[in-house]
């Protein structure tokens, strides 16, 4: 019978240790569910991630699918978040996003070059969820045989509005150019001139010396 | 002659790169604006949600089923789907006091259990039923069971924050499954209530 009780209290401790009965929470705080980013611009956004519970926890920032073809960057390593961390206290979390060239342009030059842009289409808007995902140690199996494994996260929503920015045809690199083409034709001409004048001013003067010998004799 | 048509041709090409150049800089120039004398205050609210959640030691071990050998078998009960002082399910999932929304669940299945040689164990043997009721013998309801699917989907609504919300799993094994060790991974999402649960 005491081999059976030392046998259980070695049971509890072993059970108590592979299992602590305190466990690792995390959360999430946001204060805004949309943006409307101008197209082909870089934006960054930051949430805010806490654990009011009694064990310290690590956590990872995701976006979701929807979200996934816009995103350029994001801070994806994971984060420890002490114990006890309150709302109050939440640690900030920043990640970025560049919103793609998405709407209709009119070129004139091989789809890139000398675009207006009349915005006609409809508004595009990205819907989709800022994800806190909960990484925890390697589950331990207690069931002997198969089951699932566990996850846990939180979201927050997040609608992403790209806006279309109308513009007239651009003509800068038109502008550029006939620039560029006068000032180096105008440089040639200046260079040539006064390389003409120079050889003209040099022949006259030698002409001169001549006429002086010539007059001397 | 000659050098007056080269000093025409010359003011000609400086013209036009002058105008070239002027016209670049307004194509490019920012709009100019005027200011208007006008007297104004700003009005400003800022509203956020924040919320917690953390899974009871049952839920955090991960959900099994023990080991399974007469075939077939149906409403195989989890490891802790009973296992309270009271008969009541141990696999819980909290909601922090320190939350200012309540919280819907969401679950989806990575896959149906899979073993190492392919084999499956579809995603309509694994059922679950979630309530905020207080948990006893009949609560979480094996007769509200529902099938765990491969997207999100809503288990139970409206959390409160300081309330738990309690899970039991089931488990249906066809005649003709072949023997083998059986694993998936579940994931359960808090977001705020009303709120959708994503992808």
């Amino acid at each position: 019978m005491g081999d059976i009780k030392k046998i259980l209290l070695a049971t509890i401790i072993v059970a108590t240790l592979l299992f602590p009965l305190v466990s690792a929470g995390v959360g999430i705080s946001w204060d805004r569910e949309s943006a409307l980013v101008p197209e082909k611009t870089k934006t960054c956004l930051t949430y805010k991630i806490y654990n009011p519970w009694p064990k310290d926890s690590y956590a990872q920032i995701k976006l979701s699918d929807e979200l996934s073809e816009i995103i350029a960057s994001q801070e994806s390593e994971t984060q420890f978040i002490p114990a006890e961390t309150s709302s109050g206290e939440a640690i900030p979390v920043t990640f970025c996003f560049k919103t793609p060239v998405i709407y209709e342009r009119d070129c004139l030059v091989a789809d890139k070059l000398i675009c207006k842009q009349d915005c006609l289409q409809d508004m595009k808007v990205y819907d989709g969820q800022v994800e806190i995902i909960e990484l925890t140690e390697e589950q331990v199996m207690s069931g002997g045989s198969g089951g699932s494994k566990t996850m846990m996260s939180v979201s927050a929503p997040l609608k992403i509005r790209v806006q279309c920015v109308k513009h007239d045809r651009d003509w800068s690199l038109v502008y550029g150019l006939v620039a560029l083409i006068a000032g180096i034709v105008l440089a040639w001409n200046i260079i040539r001139h006064k390389k003409i004048a120079r050889e003209l001013s040099r022949e006259a003067k030698t002409t001169v010396k001549s006429r002086i010998k010539k007059s001397k004799k | 002659m000659d050098g007056g048509r080269g000093r025409l041709v010359n003011i000609i090409l400086g013209i036009i790169l002058v105008v070239s150049l002027g016209l670049l800089f307004l194509e490019n120039a920012t709009a100019i604006t005027g200011h208007a004398s006008e007297g104004y205050t700003t009005s400003n609210v800022t509203i956020s949600k924040y919320l917690s959640i953390d899974f009871s030691t049952g839920l955090q071990e991960g959900i099994y089923f023990g080991v399974v050998d007469v075939l077939p078998s149906t409403d195989i009960n989890a490891t802790h789907n009973y296992d309270g002082a009271s008969n009541e399910t141990t696999y819980f999932i909290n909601v922090s006091t320190d939350s200012n929304t309540a919280v819907d669940f969401c679950i989806l299945a990575n896959s149906g259990m899979t073993n190492g040689a392919a084999g499956v164990i579809g995603l309509d043997n694994e059922t679950y039923h979630a309530s905020n009721e207080t948990s006893n013998w009949t609560n979480p309801d094996v007769n509200s069971q529902v099938s765990i699917t491969t997207s999100f989907v809503k288990a139970v609504n409206y959390t409160v924050p300081g309330q738990v919300s309690n899970w039991r799993f089931w488990l249906d094994i066809p005649v003709a499954q072949e023997t083998g060790n059986y694993n998936n991974t579940i994931s359960f999402r808090g977001v705020g209530t009303g709120l959708v649960c994503g992808s």
